[in-house]
């Protein structure tokens, strides 16, 4: 099942911090890794993760560095700051809250297998 | 086939509105990317060709990622598609602190339908005050007008006046032939009359003239203006840029 893009919004800086939390790394890498563990996260395009890298960095929770990468291009590393671990540890603490919560209140409810959203005009797409 | 990632980094660009050091930073980044993943799509059996389209539609949109660049909640954006959002908003719909649109939401709001604290437009509703065509808020002044304080020619609010005002004290400055008021001059509530200065010797057409037309006016004239320069700019970036 696709996660919404409201679901998403609200989580994609983490998932970022926790990729840079392995090591420094770069656009292109963090999209495969990305999608070799989560396949179709980035459904608006694997370009909507720049803007969250450039938004992070104003942030100071990661920095860039360029150099050269394997292609002899000139290559944007991203590496996570301490307040970067800082952020990612307090947003690990909240999910894990979260998960909780869900858990505790939908506890053994089945999941359904596929997932039949209800269009305004009340016919399933 | 660089140029045809050119050309798609400068709509990219266009719509991030950067400065030019930014603008290039993001240029090298975003082709470094492109780059390598046609490569891989090439490697895994793709041709040149077909690759490089593969490598743009996976990439996503310009549009979407150039405004996404432009960062959360700016001084000022302005956009010729979708919703701006920040402390001066201009946009076809705009949400901002000061915000401009055809609809608009926010402290100031102006647009043809506007929400705000203060809120000026064709449509208007202002949580303190409305000036519109078709009004409501705390103190609206329209044509046609619901209101705690409602001035207009029609009118209804708690205190109301206009050609024909209907509400809970109409003030004997309210002229219509159908004024309609619960209250009358000797039963009237203090807090009601308090509230009378609001609008003796003040119909909405004397609003118009003297206070809100020219302050209106001014404002339309000074956002169109920034609006129409944005979208003729990313118009001129690229003829072909207009997307639907």
């Amino acid at each position: 099942m696709k996660l919404s893009k409201k679901t998403l919004d609200g989580n994609m800086d983490t998932l970022l911090l926790a990729l840079l939390s392995e090591g420094p790394s770069y656009g292109y890498q963090m999209v495969q890794d990305l999608n070799a563990k989560a396949p179709g996260i980035l459904k608006t395009g694997e370009g909507t993760i720049y803007p969250v890298l450039h938004r992070l960095e104003e942030r100071e929770l990661i920095q860039s560095s360029w150099r050269a990468g394997e292609t002899g291009r000139q290559r944007r590393y991203y590496r996570i700051t301490p307040k970067g671990k800082l952020a990612l540890s307090e947003n690990c603490l909240q999910w894990a809250a979260l998960k909780n919560v869900m858990t505790t209140v939908l506890g053994d409810r089945p999941v359904p297998e596929t997932f039949q959203p209800i269009t305004r005009l009340g016919v399933t797409t | 086939m660089n140029s045809i990632l050119d050309r798609y980094l400068d709509r990219v660009l266009v719509y991030a509105n950067k400065s030019a050091p930014k603008a290039e930073a993001i240029r090298k980044e975003l082709m470094d990317h492109l780059l390598q993943k046609v490569d891989d799509l090439t490697q895994s059996g793709l041709s040149r060709e077909e690759a490089t389209l593969e490598a743009l539609r996976q990439h996503g949109s310009p549009r979407i990622i150039g405004y996404k660049l432009r960062g959360a909640f700016p001084w000022i954006d302005i956009r010729a598609h979708g919703a701006a959002r920040g402390v001066i908003a201009i946009g076809p719909t705009a949400v901002g602190i000061f915000a401009f649109g055809r609809i608009a939401v926010g402290v100031v709001a102006c647009g043809t339908v506007a929400v705000g604290l203060f809120s000026a437009g064709f449509f208007a509703v202002g949580l303190l005050l409305a000036w519109a065509f078709i009004g409501a808020g705390g103190i609206a002044a329209a044509f046609i007008t619901i209101g705690g304080v409602a001035t207009g020619y029609w009118a209804i609010g708690l205190l109301s006046n206009g050609d024909t005002a209907i509400g809970a004290w109409v003030p004997p400055t309210g002229h219509g032939p159908g004024v309609l008021s619960h209250y009358t001059a000797e039963n009237v509530p203090p807090f009601l009359k308090t509230l009378e200065p609001l609008l003796r010797g003040c119909t909405y057409f004397e609003w118009n003239v003297f206070a809100f037309w020219p302050v209106l006016i001014l404002t339309i004239f000074a956002f169109s203006y920034l609006r129409v320069r944005e979208c003729k700019r990313v118009e001129s970036a690229d003829d072909w840029l207009i997307e639907n």
